[in-house]
């Protein structure tokens, strides 16, 4: 059921998220990723925090076009061409910075039993959704309230999605594994994949938990 | 009122300038130590002191203020993580580096408030 709207959507809305995907999914991907590789050349202690977050900024980052595009088409509103763009610019700093503050949390309270992982996990995964409120206390109130409700089976969500993008990754990998690859190569891969499933994440996780 | 969430957005806004004037000039190869610094300097907090207003109408200039205040405690935070640039031991450094950013933005909001007043004037008439 769920999975049928998310494709009607996508169907809906195929032109403008064919755009966006050129736009910024391609060229936000390349860069982060091209930043995590600079991370890794760096003497620093623990390399792969910074670039797991850099993984982290690129999924969340990338949501407001698409839950906007999502939320005008369930509403049956039109909107105009470079409000997706907008939405973008104006939501960056917003969830960067949030994305920032839970990820510090998440690492650092790891030693907790991994409930402060788990709780901000869920909670960068679900700030994003509420962008829309007016207020950045009404949005982090809302995703705290799915946080209680739902607890443990966003977990599943997550499972889901990480187990997609592995999934996609590793058939992907099967496909060119012939040939003489290097980083730009699985750079450039990556991003085109992630041009191809972040759209149906985002649409399925807009329907799942926005009730209002 | 003031609102955080306009704050977030200027330094959001501010942020992606950075990331694209840094890597325009990384792509004219550009080897002057001093004019890029400076490029990326000006850029950042004139983009900075020209979004504050947008969002935060009712309060520009402490808006302005703590953007630019966030954005060089980030610089700060990159470059003793990141950089393994001690900025903190000289005193000095991180005085200048607060008072020079701050009152860019500050002088930015100053003027393009007298700027936007003066072509609601003449709107008006």
């Amino acid at each position: 059921m769920m999975i049928r709207d998310t494709l009607d959507i996508y169907n809906r809305n195929l032109v403008n998220i064919i755009i966006v995907s050129c736009i910024l999914v391609i060229p936000v991907t390349i860069f982060l990723l091209l930043a995590g590789q600079y991370m890794y050349e760096l003497n620093i202690e623990q390399p792969y925090i910074p670039i797991f977050f850099f993984v982290i900024l690129n999924f969340t980052v990338l949501f407001p076009p698409f839950f906007f595009i999502t939320w005008h088409d369930l509403n049956d509103q039109s909107y105009q061409w470079s409000a997706m763009f907008k939405a973008f610019i104006n939501n960056f700093g917003y969830i960067f910075i949030f994305t920032f503050i839970f990820y510090i949390l998440s690492v650092y309270g790891s030693f907790l039993l991994l409930i402060p992982t788990f709780i901000g996990l869920s909670m960068i995964l679900l700030m994003p959704l509420f962008i829309q409120k007016k207020s950045i206390r009404d949005s982090l109130r809302s995703a705290w309230k799915v946080v209680k409700e739902e607890n443990i089976f966003i977990l599943i969500d997550l499972l889901i999605i990480v187990s997609l993008n592995v999934f996609v990754w590793s058939g992907a990998l099967y496909i060119v594994q012939g040939f003489e690859n290097n980083l730009f190569f699985y750079i450039i891969l990556r991003s085109l994949i992630n041009a191809l499933l972040f759209p149906f994440i985002y649409i399925y996780l807009t329907i799942k938990y926005q009730q209002d | 009122m003031f609102s955080l969430k306009g704050l977030f957005s200027t330094v959001g806004i501010s942020l992606i300038s950075t990331l694209v004037v840094s890597f325009l000039i990384g792509l004219l190869q550009i080897n002057y130590e001093f004019l890029v610094v400076s490029i990326i300097f000006l850029v950042t907090y004139v983009v900075t002191g020209i979004t504050a207003p947008i969002w935060n109408p009712k309060t520009p200039y402490f808006s302005s203020y703590l953007a630019s205040i966030i954005l060089t405690l980030f610089n700060f935070f990159a470059a003793n993580y990141v950089l393994g640039v001690n900025v903190l031991f000289n005193p000095d450094g991180v005085n200048n580096s607060l008072v020079i950013s701050t009152t860019t933005s500050l002088i930015t909001t100053f003027i393009f408030l007298q700027i936007t007043k003066r072509n609601q004037v003449t709107n008006d008439d």
